[in-house]
């Protein structure tokens, strides 16, 4: 599974960054990123759960 | 006793004092309890911010992210049920400016967005996440000590209550006495009970007290303010005096909570299988949940309940319920069931809101279901007929004490009958005919908190 992050929906609440700190990062702004890696099974939970938290839907993955 | 109580003097701005507004030992209450705006205010802070208070029902919210909104006095506050399926009410106003949080009343959410300034909240009051925080706070802030204000909060027989009061007694202790009564009215099935949908809402033009302590244990106005029962046929006798001798009231000095219960359709309970039968069915339920009450209902519950109740009552202070076998309005059918929860929350001195949610044994049929509720709406709630009778008398009482000259009377609860030694249950139980020990007791209750 992979994650993106839609830039220009991001808000800087930084809820994903606490939940998956090694998938998502904070810009120097404070805005999130994420790199193009191939999640581990561990991280596809975590992964998942910020994306239902993110409160701007701006998380999304190619498996439902 | 109370008369033994040493009381905090408040004085209103009139110089009159607070303890001076009841007496116990003369039976009266003075009428501006129901009418001034500054006793109202001490109300929230004395009472509703110190007694476990009703906020909803188990089966409002029952699966994970389910929420209602509701309200403690007058704090709204948010019920809603986290991943680990726990129940957590949370104060609806955001830790930044004050605004309430969630604007909805029920909806399923993993986490509440602040129309402000978009602080973001998960289902237990923690704070997530603070819109562009690194933007609008540099290095951020500590989101820990920023939750939403917690409320203690415990489920019982469906029931859920919270308190702000982190010294009141648990909610078990709290009712240990009247558990006796409300175990057979909300716990005396496996499946317990569950709303029938979301409540009715609506705002009677009266002080919230009229309802509760007119529920504690008011037997006296049912022949008057309710006799089209009787004229109507509906209920034959329900108007004659000399049926309502054998009613028992039972109060609980420490809660202020008080029930009445009575034997309308009395049974002879010298068989008590044979008396289970008769009274289970008359309490709403069917034959096949007798095991399940044997088992659950200790013999002097079972003393009480198989003789066939009806029952009615007050937690204190706001949370009123009904148990009755109840006309279905429709000759064909006869009778069945009224089983409802009636909140009475406060909106200022004069005004509050009326939540009802009839409740229903889970696994009854459901077509008895179906009866049972349109029983209980045709009485209680928006369009229910004895709701009308009372609202109609209590706004008279609102009316009535209005003026200068009204607001100077005293209520009066002169009626009292002597204790029943032999009755099998806890509290202070009274068998005869209505009497005004009950409602004096919500008094003596509010009295307490007002001035302790």
């Amino acid at each position: 599974m992979r994650v993106r992050v839609d830039r220009a929906r991001c808000r800087g609440y930084g809820i994903c960054t606490s939940i998956e700190p090694t998938v998502f990062a904070l810009d120097d702004d404070g805005y999130a990123t994420t790199d193009d890696h191939t999640l581990s099974p561990a991280e596809v939970e975590s992964v998942r759960r910020a994306a239902k938290l993110c409160p701007e839907r701006a998380i999304s993955t190619d498996e439902p | 006793m109370l008369t033994e109580r040493r009381f905090t003097t408040i004085l209103l701005p009139d110089g009159a004092a607070v303890d001076e507004l009841v007496s116990i030992d003369d039976r009266w209450v003075a009428a501006r309890v129901m009418t001034d705006p500054d006793l109202y205010g001490l109300e929230l802070a004395r009472i509703f911010d110190r007694v476990w208070v009703f906020v909803g029902h188990e089966t409002e919210i029952p699966n994970p992210g389910d929420f209602v909104t509701r309200y403690i006095g007058a704090d709204p506050v948010i019920v809603a049920r986290s991943a680990d399926g726990d129940v957590h009410v949370t104060l609806n106003v955001c830790s930044h400016r004050g605004a309430t949080v969630c604007r909805v009343e029920c909806g399923n959410a993993a986490t509440f967005r602040c129309p402000y300034h978009a602080w973001v909240y998960d289902n237990t009051g923690e704070l997530l996440g603070i819109f562009a925080e690194r933007d609008a706070y540099g290095d951020g802030l500590d989101k820990g000590t920023l939750s939403l204000k917690r409320a203690r909060t415990t489920a019982y027989h469906g029931l859920i209550f919270a308190t702000w009061n982190p010294d009141a007694p648990s909610l078990a202790d709290h009712f240990s006495t009247m558990d006796f009564y409300y175990r057979i009215v909300f716990g005396l099935t496996d499946g317990g009970f569950e709303v029938a949908g979301p409540p009715l809402r609506w705002v009677e033009n009266t002080n919230w007290k009229f309802a509760a302590e007119n529920l504690s244990g008011d037997g006296y106005h049912l022949m008057n303010v309710h006799k089209f029962l009787d004229e109507l046929g509906l209920i034959p006798g329900w108007s004659d005096p000399t049926m309502a001798r054998g009613v028992t009231s039972v109060y609980d000095r420490r809660t202020g909570d008080g029930l009445q219960m009575a034997h309308f359709f009395p049974i002879d309970t010298s068989d008590l299988e044979a008396a289970m039968v008769t009274s289970t069915t008359l309490f709403g339920l069917t034959e096949t949940f007798v095991p399940e009450i044997m088992r659950r209902l200790s013999a002097d519950q079972l003393a009480v309940f198989a003789k066939g109740i009806s029952a009615a009552g007050t937690i204190f202070p706001t949370l009123s319920y009904t148990a009755l076998p109840w006309p279905t309005g429709d000759p064909a059918e006869g009778f069945s069931f009224m089983r409802a929860l009636r909140l009475a929350q406060p909106l200022g001195p004069d005004r509050h809101v009326v939540w009802t949610w009839p409740l229903l044994a889970r696994d009854l049929p459901g077509e008895e279901k179906e009866r049972q509720r349109r029983t209980t709406l045709r009485s209680f709630g928006t369009a229910g007929l004895v709701e009308q009778d009372d609202a109609e008398v209590w706004s008279a009482n609102q009316r009535g004490i209005a003026g200068v000259q009204g607001r100077q009377r005293r209520f009066r609860y002169d009626a009292s009958r002597p204790v029943n030694p032999d009755w099998p249950g806890p509290g202070v139980a009274r068998t005869a005919f209505p009497d005004e020990d009950n409602q004096l007791n919500f008094w003596a209750r509010w009295l307490e908190l007002m001035t302790a």
